[in-house]
């Protein structure tokens, strides 16, 4: 345990640089969705006073609407933000392996040698991202509630309706995907994305042990793991389920991914892996 | 950083996670406001009125069952969400009570047809319907398929409505050809018993036709024979015009006698062509509820004798403000008459009114008041299926 929290905040202070403007350019991306959407509605709202057709506030709702902050939040550079975010945190989740095996004095030579079980090693790794996106949705919470703070104050009394912040999460849209907007969709989705992310690691760890072979052979078990998927979906005994069976059958499924990968990895880096 | 600053670093997101995801769930799971409220006559009089109603907003979908001692059942489901059940009302109650029998069914209550002993299930298959039957007494299921009807071989099918008349089950489904265009309805009449076909209508789309055909199905009894009512509606519609006009609408009734298979003509049909007003059958009477200077009045059509009979006159009903369209329900059980709304808007009550059947007094004035939704913007409760068995 003290090896694999020694580690954790190795790997911690390692990313914190990275980690930082990856902070800095979500939340300035964020905040130009703020003022763009604002000016967007000013805009359109100024054009219709000018036609002179509804020029009140209560012709311009009786045609329009109200607006609440789902439409900052379904603003491109929002989307933006939680997509540039997404593929930032991918990059960062190959880079932590690579980043020790790759070059001269390799680096995964000193951490393997370190007294204590290998497998500290592995969880460091896992916990410095499982740190990284859960920091960035705890971010992401914050900055949701700043912003509506700043949009509500911008758009006049009347025109503005408030609604909770779960509720403005569109449910097709990146932010669902990294902050879903309720506990249930967060559990399935982050059990998904946590279970495929071991099942990565092992596919790493599979070509830092034998290479090339490795590689080879997570592409088999890949596609073996993605074939068994359809072939299960096409029996069609997915229809023959209530929802919230499907729910809890599609949990049970994840956590055994993540368990079984995890072993996997485990056994791996103790007798596989090679620097 | 210090490794236990990196520990209390997760502790910290993990409680700021876990407090963004319950405040909603200690917040909201209000149950819906809703009750039928008295305002004059014995409310004994509603003893076997039940609403299935549906609810949505743009988060969550709510279906409820309401009778006159107040919400039965409530349930929400969140649009968010990963699976979702969206089965109408009715069919979502059927769920709860029936769960095996239900399991991988539609959830369209027009796949259906439930009597006092059986609920019927019918699904299009590749070479026929497929039929599953619950006994609802003993629980035991059985299985059957149903032939097609020897129609167009490259006709589609889409069930539209499945219920059953005396031993008989019917299921009235829309045709499609090839390119999807719709080419008309059908009746197939089944004995669920011996899974054979008795007999078939169609009711062909004329090809040039400029608008829309519905065909509307009630059963009829009338000493211990079945017949079935059949509404023929077309309704032109000038789809190069930029203005709306008056549509053209025309609507023939026809008797269709299910011993004799004979499907005749109702020449009295042609006083109840006004189109949009809500109508009931009891027996071999066809009810239409009519708007009318002062109170509302009921049309009556005998299919049987194909006459019309005397209109009645319900009583006390002036004041109701909207005109009767079809967002009124009328239901005929027994010796009375029911006289509701589909729909219910917040904090606007619906009427909820029983008429003696012979004289069209009022016996039970009530209504339905709600108060729901945990945001300003909800929509209003549609009931998809009302029950009066009084």
């Amino acid at each position: 345990m003290k090896k694999f929290m020694e580690l954790w905040a190795f790997e911690w202070n390692r990313a914190k640089r990275f980690y930082g403007f990856l902070i800095i350019l979500v939340a300035g991306l964020q905040a130009y969705a703020v003022f763009h959407e604002y000016r967007f509605w000013k805009g359109s709202y100024e054009r219709m006073l000018r036609a002179g057709s509804e020029n009140t506030l209560e012709g311009y709702l009786n045609n329009n609407g109200y607006i609440s902050f789902d439409a900052v939040t379904n603003n491109s550079f929002f989307g933006f933000s939680i997509v540039t975010a997404i593929f930032c945190l991918l990059f960062y989740a190959v880079a932590i392996w690579y980043q020790d095996w790759t070059g001269k004095d390799r680096f995964s030579f000193r951490l393997l040698s370190l007294p204590g079980s290998r497998f500290s090693v592995y969880a460091a790794k896992f916990a410095t991202i499982w740190l990284m996106i859960t920091g960035l949705q705890a971010l992401q919470i914050g900055l949701l509630f700043v912003e509506e703070l700043i949009f509500s104050g911008l758009m006049p009394a009347g025109v503005y309706m408030d609604l909770p912040l779960q509720s403005v999460i569109p449910t097709s849209s990146p932010l669902s995907l990294a902050l879903p907007g309720s506990f249930s969709s967060y559990l399935f989705y982050y059990s998904a994305g946590y279970a495929a992310l071991t099942l990565g690691y092992t596919f790493i760890l599979m070509h830092l042990s034998v290479r090339w072979r490795g590689v080879i052979l997570a592409g088999v078990v890949a596609s073996v793991l993605l074939v068994s998927a359809l072939l299960f979906l096409r029996t069609g005994v997915s229809s023959f389920l209530y929802a919230e069976e499907k729910y809890w059958a599609a949990i049970s499924i994840h956590t055994i991914l993540f368990i079984a990968g995890t072993r996997i990895n485990d056994y791996l880096l103790k007798n596989r892996i090679s620097v | 950083m210090r490794k236990q600053t990196t520990l209390w670093l997760g502790l910290l997101l993990v409680t700021i996670l876990g407090t963004f995801y319950t405040q909603p769930l200690l917040a909201q799971e209000k149950t819906p406001d809703i009750a039928i409220e008295t305002i004059s006559g014995d409310d004994a009089l509603v003893k076997g009125l039940t609403y299935y109603g549906t609810m949505n907003n743009w988060s969550e979908q709510t279906t409820l069952t309401l009778d006159r001692s107040g919400l039965l059942s409530s349930e929400v489901y969140h649009q968010a969400d990963v699976f979702h059940d969206y089965s109408e009302s009715a069919v979502a109650a059927w769920q709860k009570d029936y769960r095996s029998f239900m399991r991988g069914k539609l959830p369209y209550q027009s796949n259906y047809a439930e009597t006092d002993t059986t609920l019927y299930y019918v699904s299009v298959e590749e070479d026929g319907f497929s039929l599953a039957a619950l006994d609802k007494g003993t629980g035991t299921t059985a299985k059957a398929a149903l032939p097609y009807p020897a129609t167009a071989s490259n006709a589609d099918y889409t069930i539209t409505r499945t219920f059953s008349s005396g031993n008989r089950l019917i299921i009235q489904y829309a045709l499609y050809n090839g390119l999807s265009e719709y080419v008309g309805s059908a009746l197939a009449i089944y004995d669920p018993r011996t899974a054979t076909l008795e007999d078939h209508l169609i009711f062909d789309f004329p090809e040039d036709f400029p608008g829309y055909q519905d065909v509307s199905v009630e059963p009829l009894t009338q000493a211990g024979k079945n017949a079935l009512l059949v509404m023929v509606k077309m309704q032109e519609a000038d789809w190069e015009s930029t203005e709306a006009g008056t549509p053209v609408t025309s609507i023939v009734f026809q008797r269709y006698d299910l011993e004799t298979k004979q499907l005749v003509d109702l020449v009295a049909g042609a006083d109840f062509s006004e189109d949009n007003l809500p109508y009931a059958v009891q027996d071999s009477r066809f009810y239409q509820l009519h708007p009318s200077e002062g109170d509302w009045v009921i049309r009556i059509l005998d299919a049987a004798q194909d006459k019309t009979m005397d209109e009645l006159v319900l009583q006390n009903t002036a004041t109701w403000q909207s005109a009767p369209d079809m967002g009124w329900k009328l239901i005929v059980s027994g010796n009375r008459i029911l006289v509701t709304k589909t729909y219910l808007e917040n904090q606007k009550p619906a009427p909820v009114a029983v008429f003696d059947l012979q004289t069209g007094a009022m016996l039970y004035n009530g209504q339905i008041s709600g108060a729901f939704g945990t945001i300003e913007n909800t929509d209003a409760v549609y009931f998809d299926r009302i029950v009066f068995e009084p």
